[in-house]
Order: C-alpha cells, then structure tokens, then sequence
C-alpha cells in the first residue's frame, strides 16, 4: 500500500478503518529489508518500538478513542535528530557509542500525533555535505540511479521517502540539506521559515541557520508534517510564538494571480542545459495556471556561497567544540597523557576530513586577524542578501529558481575538490541566509531519468503561500507519480 | 597558508592532525579561503552585521545559574565515556 499512499491518504485510510496501521509498518520493515542493503538510507532501525506504537493506533481505533493527524503513518528521522535511548550519530563516528537522553521537540510532537517512527536516516557526518557520501557508516545511494547520490545532507532521509520505505521524514536544513536531496530523489521538501520549529535537541551544526524541515512523497503531506511539528517551544528561544495554521489546508487554494519572480541571477549560475529547460517549462506551467511571471534581482546572491562558508563554518566550530572526549561519545585513550591529548587524539579520530577542514575554517575566521576581515563582513554581506531578497518579496509573491544547478552527480564527482561541492550549494543557501521558507517540488527529469527540483521562496512565516503553488504545479508536473527503478524492483 | 599557520589553528581547534594530512588540508584550505577573501570587495556600506534571522534578533537569558536539574544531570553522566563520583573524569592537565 505504501507505493501508492500519501501521508494524508494512508492517515485518513487508517482513520477510516480500512487499513491498519500495523500493516503499513509492516509493509514499511519489508520494503526497509529488501532493499536498503543497497540504497543504505537508514543508519537505525527501530522496528520493535514501531510496531507497538503501530499497534497501538489500531487498538485505539478499535475502542473508538481520537486519534492523532498522522497516526499509523511511518516516519523516517534524519540522525541527527535526538532520540531517547536510540543511536543519534549525526553520521559520525565522534557519537558511535552515545544515546540521547532525551527526544527532541519534533520528535515529541511526530508521537504526539501518533506518526510510527521507523529509524534514523544516513547523512552527511553532522550536516556538513551535498552527497551524504561524508556520512562515517555507509554509502547512500540513489534510487533513480544507483551509481549517483541522492544529494545531501539529508539524503537518508530523501531516499527512504522516495523508495517509500517511509511516506514522510524529517531532515535539517542549514544550506540546502532538505531541498537539494529532495529535488535530487523525486520527493517534496520544504525548509521552513527559520524559527517556526523547534530546534530543542536537534545536534547543531550551524545555530543561526540550522532548521528543520520536512520530506514526503506530495506537497500536501510536507505541509501535514510541518503542522506537526511547528510552533512555540520553551525550550528553543528562537521558536517563534506565531500561530500554527494547518499547512496542508493551502494545498487546493486558487494560485491565479500571484506575481511570481523569476531570480536573474539563478538563470546565470552556470545552470546545467537540462535543468535550466526543465526549469522554463514549469515557470510556463505557473504562467498557464494564471500566475503572473515577472523578473527579479538580487545581486548578491553571486557572494552567497562565500558568505554561507564563512558564517556555518564559524558557527560549527563553536557548536563542534562540545565534542571532546570527556561529556559525549568517542574518548581516544591510547598513548594519552593529558587533558589536551585527549581532546585533540578523540577529535582527530572521531571526525571525518569534512569535518575537520569546516572546524579548521572556522577556527580561521572567527580569529582575531579575520575576525572583521570575514566574519563581520559576511554577516554584513548576508544583511545585504536579505534586504535584497525582502525587497524583492514585497512586489512578489514567491521567489522560483532551480532548486540545483545540476542533476544528482555520481559518486565521487566532488571528491578532492570541496569547493566545486560548496558551489553547487548556491541556489539554496539565499534562503537559508536570509531565513525564508522554500519550498522544493519535483519537476520532471533528465533525458537519462534523473529528477530535477523547482524551488519556491516565499517571504518570512508565509508557507501556505509556497505550498498552495507546489500543489497546483504538482497537479501538472510532468512525470508525476514516476516511481525510482530501484523502488519498483521491491 | 603555510603548514605552521595550519597546526596553530589545529591547535586553536583542538584537533591533533596526521602529519601526512597536512599537505593535503593545507592546499584545500587555501583554495577555500582565497575564494572567500572575495568578499572583502563588496560594496555593504554601512550595513550592521546580520548574527541571526530570528524574528527577535538573537535572544539571551539572564546571566544566573539555572535550577539544578538531578535528572539531567544523572543522564548527562551516564551517556559520558567515563565518570567517577558523580563528575566528568579527565587526564592530568598540569605537569
């Protein structure tokens, strides 16, 4: 059933009492074992807990009693997404051994509204890459094509979505982490804006970027998720008090007449031939839907990838300093002598080169010699970007680009040359520096069948606006309801 | 950079480097930085520096110890890889 189902249908089909949520879990564990030997979307399983909480949907379905938005539904989480007693690596080795003592706030609330959580997804060691192939444990490859990655960070997560092992997951975004993987799979994935979900136990990579997002395989059920999960939290100061809407009700709103920007400088960012057509025909589409297409600029997005390096790699060697040997996971204990030992031998051991390269950045930026030189300059660079942006988004409605300059690369493509790997970041990253929402949408593919992602930006708190086009496009997008090869082999 | 410029930051760092990863980390590093000193070019005027999108800017609390939390702080020590009478245990630190 889960190759045909949404989050919203199984839910309503669940409620309704023609499918029992013990099934889809099941079915969820049977498709996990026949093929994620091979895709490697998953770094944990956590069936045992899945099929009770399963079980207890249908039991309390049988008695009558309510139940949640997304009960019976099976959930995929990013690892770095804390859960209690259960390995939350960030796909490192620095955290093997560690388990959390505590959930998450997305974690809470997915219970809450009774989703089954199945296990937590494969990615790039602590959020730091655009292949998942910096993970620590395991290559994660791509279901349309099993010799390319599924993009990253949070390519696990995208990969169990699109070979619907799981109808919907969570992932973080920091430069692009749910979009790119999304519009490399064949899934949906929306970054919301920043502060409308909790961060409380999300491992952070990035603080002032991070935030977390949602995978599914429609529109409608990125927005289910987001409900879920979004709104105040005590517990994260940056939560913002806003009001929830259910997001998912903007799905089906009438999109004639909004202003749509088209971004200048997207179209001249050295865009694969394939992914710029495939973009003019669903910037076409929107026209046909009865949006009105305009051009628009923000010049500085030319200095996004720069901006973005500087201020997420000085975040993440402050973030990254909690790890030392002595309060979490990997403690190096051979030929250690003192304090300073066993801090740099469990660091250097734990850490993957990514890692070490963005800490070493960073350690670089934030000192004293480049402290003005880059690390003000680029928080003043993205103040710029952002003003840019918000001007923009007051004469438009949503902002459209590609959501990658490229389709999904083999792997390997970026290995040795990490900056050819942060350029390929531009297209997400004015979203994540300014903080607004955006919103990935699948459409179409490649000649050879790779998908490509049309990206929607819309202004600060305002994802119903994103949504209500991605589910109009949707309707019309070509290749909808394509299924991966890989997938279609289960 | 130079290869001393890269073990005063590892140092900074807290990292211990593989003297045979140096070369390599030392040219990636350069590459990166020297793309980066892009920056220095544009044109902000007198714009103020942009520390968070947050809605309220970046929020603080009040400088003052929080309540002591038994239950954290017993999960806190049991997820550490070594502890001894209810603290953190590390190797010396002074000669």
């Amino acid at each position: 059933m889960l190759e045909t189902e949404s989050i919203t249908s199984l839910a309503a089909r669940i409620a309704r009492g023609e499918v029992r949520a013990e099934e889809a879990c099941v079915e969820a564990f049977a498709r996990v074992r026949r093929s994620d030997g091979e895709l490697g979307a998953f770094l944990a399983l956590t069936e045992e807990s899945a099929l009770s909480a399963a079980r207890d949907v249908d039991r309390a379905r049988d008695e009558g009693r309510p139940l949640g938005p997304l009960a019976g539904v099976p959930v995929a989480l990013k690892d770095s997404l804390c859960t209690r007693g259960v390995p939350t690596t960030c796909g490192s080795r620095i955290l093997e051994a560690w388990r959390p003592p505590y959930d998450a706030t997305v974690v809470e609330r997915l219970r809450a509204a009774g989703a089954i959580l199945v296990g937590k997804t494969n990615m790039d060691e602590f959020g730091m890459g655009s292949s998942t192939e910096h993970s620590a444990y395991r290559v994660c490859r791509n279901p349309w094509d099993l010799g390319r990655t599924p993009g990253g960070s949070s390519g696990g997560s995208a990969v169990a979505v699109a070979s619907r092992m799981a109808l919907g997951a969570l992932g973080s975004d920091t430069g692009g982490s749910v979009r790119q993987p999304a519009a490399f799979t064949g899934t949906v994935g929306l970054k919301p804006t920043y502060g409308r979900v909790s961060r409380y136990w999300l491992v952070a990579f990035a603080s002032s970027l991070d935030q977390v997002g949602t995978f599914a395989t429609d529109v409608r059920g990125a927005g289910a998720l987001l409900t879920a999960i979004a709104g105040p939290d005590a517990r994260d100061s940056t939560a913002s008090a806003r009001a929830v809407p259910r997001f998912e009700d903007a799905c089906g709103r009438d999109v004639r007449g909004l202003r749509l920007g088209v971004l200048d400088e997207a179209l001249h960012a050295g865009l694969d031939p394939r992914v710029a057509e495939a973009f003019d025909r669903a910037v076409a589409e929107l026209e046909r839907l009865g949006c009105e297409i305009v051009r628009i600029s923000a010049p500085s997005l030319a200095h996004a990838v720069a901006t973005y390096y500087v201020l997420a790699t000085a975040e993440a060697s402050s973030n990254l300093a909690r790890f030392d040997g002595v309060r979490f996971g990997l403690r190096e204990r051979e030929g250690v002598r003192h304090l300073h030992e066993l801090i740099g031998k469990s660091r250097d051991h734990g850490f993957g080169a990514e890692v070490k390269r963005r800490i070493l950045l960073g350690t670089f930026v934030l000192s004293a010699d480049a402290f003005e030189s880059h690390y003000r300059k680029a928080q003043r660079v993205r103040r710029l970007l952002r003003e840019e942006l918000t001007r923009e988004l007051g004469r438009v409605d949503a902002v459209l680009s590609p959501t990658a300059p490229t389709p999904a690369l083999a792997l390997g493509d970026h290995a040795g040359d990490p900056l050819a790997a942060y350029l390929s970041d531009l297209l997400t990253l004015p979203a994540s520096l300014a903080g607004l929402p955006a919103l990935s949408v699948p459409c179409g593919a490649t000649p050879e069948g790779l998908p490509l992602g049309l990206q929607i930006m819309t202004r600060a708190f305002d994802e119903e606006t994103a949504l209500a086009l991605g589910h109009a496009y949707e309707q019309v997008a070509p290749l909808r309801g394509a299924r991966p090869p890989a997938a279609g082999a289960l | 950079m130079k290869n001393a410029e890269l073990l005063h930051l590892a140092t900074l760092a807290g990292l211990t480097l593989e003297p045979t990863e140096e070369p390599r980390i030392v040219a990636e590093l350069s590459r990166v930085l020297a793309y980066m000193g892009e920056l220095g070019a544009v044109d902000t005027g007198a714009l103020e520096p942009l520390e968070s999108p947050s809605e309220g800017g970046v929020p603080t609390r009040d400088d003052a110890p929080g309540a002591p939390d038994a239950a954290f702080r017993a999960a806190a020590l049991a997820a550490a890889p070594e502890t001894s009478d209810g603290a953190f245990v590390v190797p010396a630190f002074l000669d």
